[in-house]
């Protein structure tokens, strides 16, 4: 082996010097231990902080000396806080209740400190929207929170109630709650859509509660046994609770003119379609809830052809017992409409068939399709009352129904053809088999007879 | 061959030979005539019709060319009309392409042109492109093969 | 001359005629027509498995709507495809079969230890061709019998964890299973089969055969006596494929969904006296993990059945009674896992 270059040996040596030279200047730039102190508290104690702040900390002293009071009414509000929406270091107690957070004694509660101990009822909404009125204030702590909701809250008839004095009716703590708000986007939160009928009801189906008032108190039974609310505790979330149809902050009561814009959000197509119709006029006239007269308004059935024509269910028959010419119309159409389902389930039900036998018929899914968007589309056009358009998309639904069973049919008569083919099949090999059969004894005859 | 014994007959025995030699023959028939249909299966019905997008993705004075069934489609949008033709040349079966500059349909195979109207003009290609039926539902074209 | 004539001189026939006819088998021997059968049943599923292989398609995505379409949607496909199962049950049941009377007539003495070792070869390819094809539908119980075929395989000693890397094609039931499935079951398999069906065909015919009969049976010649008689038998086992392909339903079963927790179900037939004994034995047995000692106790058996001929040289009755016992133990073991 040689003997290594020095001049290598060299290189090498001041390179390991200047590697084992870089760790302590490392180290030196990384900050010991975690005793920073916290500027103003904004970056150590944010909106995770769990534990209470320490007493020098400049915001909630409230919170630390309520959390170690015995009076369960004074310690509860501190601990929900922890949990609650507000809890920003920026806004914490003294936002809503005033008062010196920097004060650790009582005196913090002093008067001159503006504290107000329990807002009352009609202070509440102006308190909540001091904050939540305006945009620039709300903008800094989150700027996709919705603002104005105070201003739509006092339009309300639940807004007038509660600025007159009216006890049960609610302010914005009664369904947000106070101390541990939630955003309505948590599933803990009583405003969630989820959650938003059960709120509703707490009050709305309450006896007591609604005596003094002139309203029912079972809307929410009614919608939970209409389609609308089958859909929503289905977990469409397509399907409307209490604030889909009356709003939330501005909730009015609808009366005969509004309930069909409520309706006219999601349901459009039959709403134009309805204008169309003789019924349209006549109920604007009349001053009947366009709507509602057929589908009523919390208890919305899932609709059917059995609402049109003149039998027991229908819902003509309700205004038009005796008149000759809707009757007529009505009835008509329910011929049409009850015709066109019976085909179309035995379209589907051919299919069925098909399919259960282990046939793949190719081209049916795309029929049925149609049959069925034709089917949606006919109960929409049921609305202008028309039977001529209503018999149009009859005759487009028998058309895919024909093609249906159609091809149904042609792979059926293939599959059964091929059957035929399996026992020929069959009974060539069983007559093969005997015939093979015969040569062999026939065989063995011979050796037999040919002797060992 | 088995040696002939005269006891037996001669008759009987080349009947049974020609008996299990027939139904053999039969039984292979029998057998072959599924397994051709099997290997070459006529054409399926097509899934009948084809969204093949927007009216907006097809302009003006463009052509694409879609996907129906597997099966290329060039989506040739005039002035007046939409119309769907088969982007399988009619001369031996490779893909045509439209070409902007020269605003006509272009086989890289043999040189074959379609105008605009599908119309063999130039080339080899013996017959027009296969049209195939457009309707515009709401909005969406719809593609259905042949007419 | 006639058109067989022309074939006969051209192949040589005359020759080959000639030595068979010198042949001769005992007359009554059921168990010569047994390896026939099997190896016709071998056939039948290349044949229909070819068939099968033009429309399926071995994806995980499309594998189950694959087959549905060539039951549903080809042409005679639903029979194709009925026979590939059926012939399929009865080719692993024969293989078996053939085993057992072979045992029983304790023909695996010398000179036919080659012909009996490539025969536990031929046994041991066949079920791994019933079992990668059971997969290859991946409906539901497709996916369920990988899995709980495989999961066996960890407790076989020394290369239990490679095993069923290899049978799973990972550590889990994955799409990677049914690829590496159906690369064994179209190729690599039936490629092993061929190769080792022609050494047990040629074993067996280089050298006397080793049964314990006695030697002064009638006989017949291979040509054409034995030849029409497996004829018959083959012929009969088609009519019985065909019968029950055409009558019995063999459904595919809804399509995997991998979120969907295992139904307690059974395992293939072949497969279910290891599940009821699996099912019956204790946690522990010896100190040992009781589904490793079960395993690793069938191992031994079966390293014992490998090397018979070289254990039981003389082909001793005990033997016979052993392998019927078995048989026995075996199907009423898998009756009362059924019950």
């Amino acid at each position: 082996m040689r003997s290594p270059n020095p001049l290598h040996l060299l290189t090498v040596l001041a390179g390991l010097l200047a590697l084992s030279a870089i760790p302590p200047a490392a180290m030196a730039a990384v900050p010991r231990g975690t005793a920073a102190p916290a500027a103003a508290g904004s970056a150590s104690s944010g909106l995770g902080s769990r534990t209470l702040p320490s007493p020098i900390d400049a915001t909630n002293t409230c919170a630390s000396c309520h959390g170690m009071l015995t009076d369960d009414r004074l310690r509860t509000p501190s601990r929900e806080f922890l949990h609650s929406a507000h809890r920003d270091e920026r806004i914490g107690c003294v936002g809503c209740h005033k008062g010196d957070p920097r004060d650790p004694t009582v005196s913090a509660h002093a008067p001159s400190t503006g504290f107000v101990p329990h807002p009352t009822h009609t202070e509440i909404p102006q308190l909540c929207g001091g904050c939540h009125n305006d945009a620039a204030f709300v903008r800094r702590f989150d700027s996709r929170l919705p603002v104005g909701q105070a201003t739509l809250f006092n339009l309300s008839l639940h807004g007038k109630l509660t600025a007159a004095g009216d006890g049960p009716a609610p302010d914005c703590s009664t369904c947000h709650g106070k101390h541990d708000i939630q955003s309505p986007s948590s599933p803990l939160s009583p405003v969630n859509r989820a959650n938003v009928a059960t709120l509703c009801s707490g009050c709305h189906a309450d006896k007591q509660r609604m005596s003094k008032y002139d309203i029912r108190i079972d809307q929410f039974d009614k919608w939970q046994k209409s389609v609308h609310g089958e859909a929503f505790l289905a977990g469409n979330a397509g399907a409307p609770t209490c604030t889909g149809c009356h709003g939330a902050h501005a909730s009015n009561p609808p009366d005969a003119s509004s309930v069909a814009r409520a309706c006219r959000r999601c349901h459009e197509d039959e709403m134009q379609l309805f204008e169309q119709s003789p019924h349209s006029q006549g109920f604007r006239k009349r001053g009947l809830g366009q709507c509602v007269v057929c589908h009523g308004s919390h208890d919305v059935p899932r609709a059917s052809a059995l609402m049109v024509g003149v039998g027991p269910d229908a819902v003509c028959t309700k205004c038009h017992s005796h008149d000759e010419k809707p009757r007529q119309v009505a009835s008509d159409i329910s011929v049409l409409l009850r015709g066109a389902s019976e085909r179309a389930a035995e379209a589907r039900s051919a299919v069925a068939r098909a399919t259960a036998a282990g046939l793949r018929v190719a081209g049916a899914a795309y029929a049925l399709d149609q049959v069925a968007t034709t089917e949606m589309r006919v109960r929409d056009v049921v609305h202008t009352l028309d039977p001529a358009r209503v018999q149009a998309l009859v005759a487009d639904i028998d058309r895919s129904v024909a093609e249906t069973l159609t091809l149904v049919s042609n792979a059926e008569h293939a599959r059964r053809a091929e059957r035929r083919g399996y026992y020929v099949a069959l009974a060539l090999a069983a007559l093969l088999l005997v015939t093979l059969t015969l040569k062999a004894l026939q065989l063995d005859r011979r050796r037999r007879q040919a002797g060992p | 061959m088995p040696a002939n014994d005269d006891r037996k007959g001669v008759p009987r025995r080349d009947f049974l030979n020609v008996a299990v030699g027939g139904s053999a023959a039969a039984l292979a028939v029998a057998g072959a005539y599924p397994v051709v249909r099997y290997l070459a299966p006529p054409p399926g019905r097509s899934k009948g019709v084809v969204r093949v997008g927007e009216l907006e993705r097809f302009p003006v004075g463009t052509v694409h060319t879609v996907l129906v069934d597997e099966r290329p489609v060039l989506m040739v949008r005039t002035a007046d009309r939409l119309r769907a033709f088969s982007a399988i040349c009619t001369h031996l079966d490779c893909v045509v392409a439209y070409s902007a500059e020269r605003r006509q349909i272009e086989c890289p195979c043999h040189g074959g042109v379609y105008s605009l109207d599908g119309r063999n003009v130039a080339g080899p290609p013996p017959r027009p492109l296969e049209e195939l039926t457009v309707t515009v539902d709401e909005g969406v074209v719809l593609v259905s093969p042949a007419g | 001359m006639s058109t067989g004539d022309w074939l006969a001189d051209r192949l040589g026939w005359t020759r080959v005629e000639a030595y068979l006819a010198k042949r001769s088998v005992p007359r009554h021997g059921f168990m010569f027509y047994v390896g026939g059968i099997t190896l016709f049943l071998f056939l039948v599923q290349v044949a229909s498995g070819v068939l099968l292989t033009l429309y399926y398609q071995p994806d995980a995505a499309q594998a189950h709507g694959s087959v549905e379409r060539i039951v549903g949607e080809i042409s005679y496909g639903d029979l194709v495809r009925a026979v590939h199962v059926w012939a399929g049950d009865l080719f692993v049941a024969s293989l078996m079969l053939h085993m057992f009377i072979v045992m029983a007539r304790r023909s695996f003495r010398a000179p036919q230890e080659l012909t009996w070792l490539s025969g536990i070869a031929l046994l041991a390819l066949g079920v791994g061709e019933a079992f990668t094809g059971a997969v290859l539908p991946w409906s539901e119980r497709a996916c369920m019998d990988a899995r709980v075929g495989s999961e066996l395989a960890l407790y076989v000693p020394l290369v239990g964890a490679w095993l069923r890397r290899l049978m799973r094609g990972g550590e889990d039931v994955t799409s990677n299973t049914l690829a590496h499935a159906f690369g064994f079951h179209v190729a690599a398999l039936p490629a092993a089969l061929t190769f080792v069906v022609a050494v047990h065909l040629f074993a067996r015919s280089r050298n006397r055969a080793g049964s314990a009969g006695a030697t002064d049976v009638p006989t017949i010649p291979l040509y054409p006596d034995f030849f029409v008689r497996l004829a018959v038998a083959l012929t009969g086992v088609m009519v019985l494929v065909l019968t029950l392909a055409i009558f019995v339903e063999r459904p595919i079963g809804p399509p995997a969904d991998p979120r969907l927790s295992s139904a307690l179900g059974l395992p293939p037939w072949y497969f279910l006296p290891m599940h009821a004994i699996v099912r019956a034995v204790p946690g522990e047995l010896l100190g040992i993990d009781g589904p490793r000692f079960l395993v690793s106790a069938a191992c031994v058996i079966g390293l014992a059945v490998v090397a018979l001929p070289f254990i039981d040289r003389r082909g001793s009755r005990l033997t016979a009674w052993l392998a019927w016992i078995a048989l026995l133990a075996l199907i009423l073991v898998s009756v009362r896992a059924i019950t």
